[in-house]
C-alpha cells in the first residue's frame, strides 16, 4: 500500500550502508533538519553547515540507531538540535558582534521563510497551540528551544527565579501537548 | 575519585531538570551531572522520554526546505566517509602520523592512508571523542581542519560526473576528490589522478592504489586557472605528464573554477 519507505526502515538500512538508502531518506528529514537548525542559528550559511555537519554523522553513526527506543526523525532532530544550540552558545560567547552580524542578516529571510510555513497543517496547530501559553510559559520555552539559552539564561533574560522558569517550562510543555492532542483528536 | 569535589557536589533538585534536558537547556556542567542522575533515575528517565514528543513537535513546526545545493554536496561527502560500526567507535586508523614540519605544504596533498585517515577525520570533524595517540589526533584533526574549510565553505560545490566526484570551494582554494567505479588497470599500469590548468602542464595529484575504489584526496592551495580532473592510465608508479587519453574527465567550471 505505502510504497514510501518510513524514516525508520531508512535509517536501520543507512546502518548498514546502504547509500540509497541515505539518499532516500535524505528526502525526508533534510527539511526539517534544516528548518530546526536555522530556527535556532537564523543565519543562513551557518545553518547549512551545521546541518550538513548532522546528516554527515547521520551516515557515520546510523548503526546506533535503535528502532525499539524511538523513531528515527526523533533521532535525527535530537542530534540537529544539540549541534545547533552547541553552535549557537559557542557564537553567542565567540561575542554579541558576530551574532548581531548574523540576526541582521537571518531575519528578513527568515520571516519570509516562516510564511512559507503556513500550510502546513500541524505546523499551524503548534504554532495556535503555543499562542494559548502564557506569556511567561511560552517564553520559557521559546528562548530554551528556539534561542538555544540555557534554563538559567531563559531565568536572567525574564528576570524570575530559577525554580519559577522550570516550572513555566513544564507548564508550557503540558499545556502545549494537551492542547496539540486535543487539535488531532 | 582524585577530581576536585566541587565537580561533583550533587544537584540539588535533579527531579526539576528533565523538562530543561528535554530542551538542551542545561548549561554544560549541569547536563552532565545531570545525565549520571538519568542513568539511575527511571521517573527522570521516563518524563525526559515523554517529552520527547513535545520537542518532536517544536522540531517539526520549523521545517523548511533544504537549500538546493545541499544535497548533492551531502551525498558526495558520503561516498568518502566510512560508518561507524554497531556498539562501537570507528576502528582505529592505521594511518601513520605524518610528519609535521614548518614548511608549506605542497599544491596538492593525497590523503595518504584513505579511508582511515577519512574514518579519523570524520570522527574529529564531527566532535567524536575517540581514544587516540596525540600524534593521531593532530595528525587527523589538521587534516580535518582542511577537509571541513572546503566542506563548510559557502560557496563548496559538488560536481560528478563517471566515477570522478568533487566537492571544491574556490573561496578556500580547496578540494576533496574521490574516483570510484573504475575498472582496474592492466597489469603493470597504474591510474593516475591529474589536475588541468588551462595551458599549463597538467599536474598529478597522485597514483591511485591499486585495490582502487573510494580512493580520497585532498587537494589545496587551488586557483582560479584550474580547469579539470582527469585520470589517465600510466605505466607502474605513474608519469611525469599523461602519456594516454583520459579515462574520465571532470570540469571544475560549475564548482567555481576554470575562469
Amino acid at each position: 500500500m505505502d510504497v514510501t519507505a518510513t524514516a525508520d526502515e531508512l535509517l536501520t538500512r543507512v546502518g548498514r550502508g546502504d547509500q540509497r538508502a541515505f539518499e532516500e531518506l535524505y528526502g525526508q528529514v533534510s527539511g526539517p533538519v534544516y528548518g530546526l537548525v536555522r530556527r535556532v542559528l537564523r543565519d543562513p550559511a551557518q545553518s547549512e553547515e551545521v546541518t550538513q555537519e548532522v546528516l554527515l554523522e547521520l551516515w557515520r553513526t546510523a548503526a546506533r540507531y535503535d528502532r525499539d527506543r524511538g523513531g528515527a526523525l526523533s533521532w535525527v532532530l535530537t542530534l540537529a538540535h544539540r549541534r545547533a544550540v552547541d553552535r549557537v552558545r559557542s557564537v553567542r560567547a565567540a561575542g554579541e558582534r558576530e551574532e548581531r552580524v548574523a540576526r541582521r542578516a537571518g531575519t528578513p529571510a527568515f520571516d519570509q521563510v516562516a510564511e512559507e510555513v503556513e500550510s502546513g497543517l500541524e505546523r499551524d496547530w503548534v504554532r495556535r497551540c503555543l499562542g494559548r501559553l502564557t506569556d511567561l510559559q511560552r517564553q520559557a520555552v521559546t528562548l530554551a528551544y528556539y534561542d538555544g539559552y540555557t534554563y538559567r539564561e531563559v531565568a536572567r533574560r525574564l528576570s524570575v527565579p530559577l525554580g519559577t522558569v522550570k516550572t513555566r517550562m513544564r507548564d508550557g510543555l503540558l499545556r502545549l501537548r494537551s492542547c496539540l492532542d486535543g487539535a488531532s483528536a | 575519585m582524585t577530581r576536585p569535589r566541587t565537580l561533583w557536589w550533587p544537584l540539588r533538585d535533579p527531579h526539576s531538570l528533565a523538562v530543561p534536558y528535554a530542551l538542551d537547556a542545561l548549561p554544560p556542567r549541569e547536563l552532565a551531572r545531570y545525565e549520571r542522575h538519568l542513568a539511575h533515575c527511571e521517573r527522570c528517565t521516563a518524563e525526559v522520554r515523554a517529552h520527547a514528543v513535545d520537542t518532536l513537535r517544536l522540531a517539526r513546526a520549523a521545517e523548511v526546505p533544504a537549500p538546493p545545493g545541499l544535497r548533492e554536496r551531502v551525498l558526495t561527502a558520503v561516498r568518502t566517509l566510512e560508518q561507524e560500526s554497531a556498539g562501537r567507535p570507528a576502528a582505529p586508523p592505521a594511518a601513520p602520523a605524518r610528519a609535521r614540519t614548518g614548511t608549506r605544504r605542497p599544491l596538492l596533498v593525497p590523503l595518504a592512508a584513505g579511508a582511515a585517515v577519512l574514518a579519523l577525520v570524520a570522527a574529529v570533524l564531527l566532535g567524536v571523542e575517540l581514544s587516540r595517540t596525540q600524534g593521531q589526533l593532530d595528525a587527523g584533526r589538521a587534516r580535518a581542519r582542511e577537509i571541513n574549510h572546503v566542506l563548510a565553505a559557502p560557496d563548496a560545490a559538488a560536481a560528478r560526473d563517471g566515477g570522478l566526484s568533487v566537492i571544491a570551494s574556490a573561496s578556500r582554494g580547496g578540494a576533496v576528490i574521490t574516483v570510484t567505479d573504475l575498472a582496474p588497470p592492466p597489469p603493470g599500469r597504474d591510474h593516475q589522478l591529474w589536475l588541468m590548468s588551462g595551458a599549463a602542464a597538467p599536474r598529478s595529484l597522485g597514483v591511485l592504489p591499486d585495490s582502487g575504489s573510494d580512493t580520497p584526496f585532498l587537494a589545496s592551495g587551488l586557483t582560479a586557472s584550474a580547469s579539470s580532473l582527469a585520470v589517465t592510465t600510466e605505466p607502474d608508479g605513474g608519469s611525469q605528464r599523461p602519456t594516454t587519453a583520459p579515462l574520465v574527465q571532470l570540469a571544475l567550471k560549475s564548482v567555481g573554477f576554470g575562469e
